[in-house]
């Protein structure tokens, strides 16, 4: 993928600067291995060199990070010297992993003009980033929540000079769950600012948009439709909902090898099937709201790093990250909102690759999944699984099933015990692969 | 939201505006060291430097250095004056006249200088370089009601130091406020208010510490110029006794006596009055007015005993979340200076609080205690915020843990300095020589040391002690876990010895005494500490063996002493030895018990037996 070739190079820092990027952040693009800009890239960042505020639609994993990074920096690299740049632009995000992937994405753009960048999520500790924010950062990305966290008890902090801020993945953050959040922040960040809305689904409410305060907005859509890319293949698989399990054991033995993320519905129902899937060798971990932030991370981490080759879990990874080598997405449960099917099928076949995805349909999710059929305007694929195979597995899941319950209730025990304070699901989720030979002989 | 801005700290300065007259210096001692910008990589180097004698043909140089008997030695950039007036130095208008009222000796502006002694000269200008400082040549003060004329420098700097922040930031307050006030935020603070960390061992030296500096602070002309001071004196001052008459007449002579002995000791002073050492207390200074007992956290002193505060630290137990704020320390995250006053009498202590408390010194906060983080200054940011603290130690006597901790516990990125002194040893001067055996023994480590002596001691000291049979057999052992592993080799061989250590009570004390004067125990075990609080008298001394030389090099004297007028009463006896038993590790002892040069031919020789007579 990566551009080897100067001639190559050269090309692709040209096409960048077409763009009227400056060369070093040309370069520093073309260095990260693109070869030309995507096409949200194209129509978006000269409007926003221009100054003018965008809301972007594009499909999943087609760059839109770098569509408002780079104009941020490019503000950042023209502005008057001898103006302080602190806290100039604000990039907000619905979940922590987001926010985190967007500071490491913003911080590699923006290394050879040595731009400081901080983030404020959740469930890590607000002294640290106090720190952080004393180093006045240029660009702060974080979680609406913990931002207005620090608004408030900072000293220090405050928006008073911001330029620029960016609601990424925007129709989950102007949705009711972030209204006070964002409220507060649109309440005290300045009226002269630039403000862009990013993401793959829109919301369509003009309400909902006119909240985040847009002047005379420019909407780039790549996409009219929701579509997802061309490069993935979709399935379904009909399955009775008493065999779910057995079902999806059978669908990863078929793909076994490959990286692979499971998304469920419940936080309960991921941390459950995480211990299944262990219980009968997979080497699975969780990852879900109930879990701490540096277990979060970490599962996160380990799942990138390739050491885990199985993720399950809820909407909260459903949207904006980027791991590269997704090869399968599966859904356990059909999403509710068939925008979500979207963004979570958007997590394989990123930036040109190609990806499968395959839904378990049972017989109480028909009428979702056509609605989901509804909205990206395509029929899926058949899967069909032979029934005395799957059927093979059934003793074996059975058993895994009754001891990941046992685990379940132990690790309850735990947090009501002597570990008081630790949230549950913290504990197993380091528990090596190999504990169900342990439980087998207990059992 | 932030909208209210307080004040960074919500009373500006020490000095009344008149004092103001005084020009502000811009590059003041104090602003020099803290605004110092420096890389990750410089402050490592400032680590690792070994300092090297300080030589060059400066004035500086040669007052610094003829001040004491000795040579510094140094690392970062020599000093380059050492002002002979403190206006000169820069010090505020304000503060030079406090000093001036209350040293009446000192005669203002016509003597060309402002000290007592070039000693204290050299002081302050080692203490206005920023250098870490190891000041081992303290001598015991004639009384405690005043601090010592060393410490009396230390704290003027101290309390220079606090002014200039209050007044730097004050001055930015008034900056931000105004029109034209720059976008970026001055970096004038720490993470927390806490600038000056004072460590004392006892709370009478505490005492007059902290009424030092309240008199460098205000001129106390209303009642509650000193907030709570009622309560201080209550506390720090000497425990009254209750109902004098009601005291029974036994322990009335008790402590007569003891009195007696008191002063009849060199550190006599120091155990004076109330030798409490836990407590801890914060003082905040505000523009003419001083409060004692405040929280730490609104504090800009702390003058705690190393006990004191080591237990705030480590406090497991702690609670509520005000509790548990303080166990973290955090409000050691910014101290800009730190003072060991006498740490000769926390070495008696237990040092190991001391280190902890060091090791607590300068981390990062756990938590955000509400300072304006755009005015945080970026070392402590960056988590460099130790090599911005400055640390002065006093002791009466030189010590390895002494020079261990200025090495190891302190990264100020101004260097140190340390006074390398040539010790006269303390042989000469004693009424009756006796013979005195030095063994070196020989060890590759500190740890094997311990080792070595407790084996040369059972298998050959105790073997010609338990052949001579003789009454009036004294070892002398500094440290107590030395003492304890003798104590369980006596009792394994079923000797009688009367074991006289810290723990001791008065009475068993006064018998295990009586026991070895009469010759009912033939054999005394007798620890450094022991001797440090309760000044025994022995008599009947024949055989004096040091199991390692004494921290005290005074007490070695005292001993050998002790052991020649018992041999003048009983003439009759002969053979009365005194046994030294040293290894490498314990140069330091060894060159201020038989003085330096002497040392280090004995240290080079190799031979392991060294006789002086």
């Amino acid at each position: 993928m990566a551009v080897t070739t100067p001639a190559a190079q050269k090309q692709a820092v040209a096409a960048f600067e077409s763009l009227g990027l400056r060369t070093e952040l040309a370069e520093a693009a073309a260095a990260l291995g693109w070869k030309s800009p995507s096409p949200v890239q194209q129509q978006a960042i000269p409007l926003l060199i221009q100054g003018r505020d965008v809301i972007g639609l594009a499909e999943t994993g087609s760059g839109k990070t770098a569509a408002f990074a780079l104009p941020i920096l490019q503000g950042l690299l023209s502005s008057d010297a001898k103006r302080t740049c602190a806290f100039y632009a604000l990039i907000l995000s619905p979940t922590r992993e987001l926010a985190l992937q967007i500071k490491e994405q913003v911080e590699a753009l923006g290394s050879c003009i040595a731009v400081r960048c901080a983030a404020l999520v959740g469930g890590i500790d607000l002294a640290s980033q106090a720190v952080a924010l004393g180093k006045a950062p240029h660009i702060v990305v974080g979680t609406p929540g913990r931002v207005v966290d620090h608004l408030s008890n900072t000293k220090g902090f405050s928006l008073k000079l911001l330029k620029h801020l960016v609601l990424d993945e925007a129709d989950r953050l102007l949705h009711m769950d972030f209204e006070q959040e964002i409220d507060q922040i649109l309440k005290v960040a300045p009226k002269e600012r630039r403000t862009q809305l990013f993401s793959a689904t829109m919301t369509s409410k003009v309400a909902k948009l006119q909240r985040a305060c847009l002047a005379d907005p420019v909407k780039v859509e790549v996409t009219t439709k929701y579509q997802t890319v061309a490069t993935l293949r979709q399935q379904f698989a009909f399955v009775p909902a008493k065999f779910k399990d057995c079902y999806l054991a059978y669908f990863l033995t078929e793909v076994a090898g490959s990286a692979a993320m499971v998304f469920t519905r419940t936080c309960d129902s991921s941390r459950r099937l995480a211990l299944l899937l262990r219980n009968l060798g997979f080497g699975a971990v969780p990852i879900h709201g109930h879990m701490s932030q540096p277990k979060r991370i970490g599962a996160l981490n380990k799942f990138k790093g390739g050491e885990r080759s199985l993720l399950i879990c809820t909407d909260v990874a459903s949207r904006g990250l980027d791991i590269p080598a997704v090869d399968v997405v599966i859904n356990y449960n059909v999403p509710t909102n068939s925008k979500d099917y979207v963004h979570r099928v958007g997590r394989t076949a990123r930036a040109g690759r190609s990806g499968r995805a395959l839904t378990l349909v049972t017989q109480y999710d028909v009428e979702l999944f056509q609605r989901i059929e509804a909205l990206t305007g395509q029929r899926m694929e058949q899967f069909s699984a032979p029934e005395d195979a799957v059927m093979l597995l059934l003793e074996r899941t059975n058993e895994a099933q009754r001891i990941a319950t046992i685990q379940m209730k132990d690790g309850d025990k735990d947090k009501s015990g002597k570990r008081k304070g630790k949230r549950a699901g913290d504990d197993e989720d380091d528990r090596d692969m190999l504990t169900h030979k342990h439980y087998k002989k207990r059992y | 939201m932030p909208q209210e801005q307080q004040p960074a700290h919500e009373s500006g300065g020490l000095d009344h505006p008149q004092a103001e007259r005084t020009l502000l210096n811009a590059a003041s001692a104090p602003a020099k060291h803290l605004d110092r910008s420096f890389s990750a990589a410089e402050a490592q180097a400032t680590v690792s430097a070994r300092e090297t004698p300080w030589q060059d043909s400066r004035e500086a140089c040669a007052v610094i250095n003829g001040a004491w008997q000795g040579t510094w030695s140094m690392t970062g950039d020599a000093i380059l004056q050492a002002p002979s007036t403190l206006a000169e130095a820069g010090v505020r208008e304000r503060l030079i006249s406090r000093w001036h009222a209350l040293h009446p000796d000192i005669s203002a502006g016509t003597s060309v200088q402002d000290f007592a002694s070039d000693q204290q000269r050299a002081l302050f200008a080692l203490c206005s370089s920023y250098k870490d400082i190891l000041l081992p040549a303290v001598p015991y003060p004639p009384s405690i009601a005043e601090p010592g004329a060393a410490m009396d420098a230390v704290l003027l700097h101290c309390m220079r130091h606090i002014g200039e922040a209050a007044a730097t930031i004050k001055r930015n307050n008034d900056a931000q406020k105004r029109e034209d006030a720059p976008e970026e935020a001055p970096r004038d603070q720490g993470f927390t208010r806490p600038k000056v960390l004072i460590l004392q061992p006892t709370r009478n030296l505490a005492q007059a510490t902290v009424l030092r500096m309240c008199q460098l602070a205000v001129q106390e002309t209303r009642k509650d110029s000193i907030q709570h001071k009622q309560r201080f004196m209550d506390e720090f001052g000497e425990q009254q006794e209750e109902e004098a008459d009601e005291m029974d007449e036994k322990a009335a002579k008790r402590k007569r006596q003891q009195k007696e002995r008191l002063d009849s000791v060199r550190h006599g002073r120091l155990l004076d009055g109330n030798t409490d050492d836990f407590f801890r207390i914060g003082i905040k200074f505000t523009r003419g007015s001083v409060r004692l007992f405040v929280d730490f956290y609104d504090a800009d002193v702390i003058v705690a005993s190393p006990l004191g505060l080591a237990t705030l630290l480590n406090d497991d137990s702690a609670s509520a979340d005000k509790e548990k704020a303080a166990a973290s320390g955090d409000f050691l995250s910014s101290v800009e200076i730190c003072v060991l006053d006498r740490a000769d009498m926390m070495l008696m202590q237990n040092w190991a609080h001391v280190l902890s408390v060091f090791g607590a010194l300068n981390r990062m906060p756990s938590e955000h205690h509400g300072a304006d983080v755009m005015r945080v200054r970026h070392a402590y940011l960056d988590g460099q915020g130790s090599h911005l603290r400055q640390t002065v130690v006093l002791s009466s006597f030189a010590h390895p843990e002494l020079n261990a901790l200025l090495r190891r516990s302190c990264a100020c990125i101004a260097g140190r300095a340390m006074l390398q002194q040539h010790f006269q040893g303390v042989l000469e001067g004693q009424a009756l020589q006796l013979r005195q055996k030095f063994q070196q023994l020989p060890a590759a480590s500190t740890k094997e040391a311990a080792d070595a002596r407790y084996a040369y001691f059972t298998r050959h000291i105790w073997l010609s002690m338990k052949d001579s049979g003789a009454l009036g057999q004294l070892v002398f052992v500094p440290s107590y876990f030395d003492y304890v592993r003798l104590r369980n080799f006596m009792q394994a061989h079923n000797v009688t010895f009367a074991g006289m250590n810290e723990y001791a009570t008065h009475s068993e004390l006064a018998r295990g005494r009586s026991y070895f004067a009469d010759g009912r125990a033939r054999v005394a075990l007798l620890t450094e500490r022991c001797l440090f609080y309760h000044h025994t008298r022995l008599s009947n001394i024949r055989d004096l063996v040091f199991y390692g030389l004494p921290d005290h090099p005074g007490f070695y004297a005292d001993l050998v002493q002790m052991a020649s007028s018992s041999r003048a009463a009983h003439s009759s006896q002969q053979h009365a030895s005194v046994t030294v038993l040293f290894t490498k590790f314990d140069a330091l002892q060894l060159s201020q018990t038989v003085g330096s040069d002497r040392a280090s031919k004995m240290l080079k020789n190799s031979k392991s037996a060294f006789i002086i007579c």
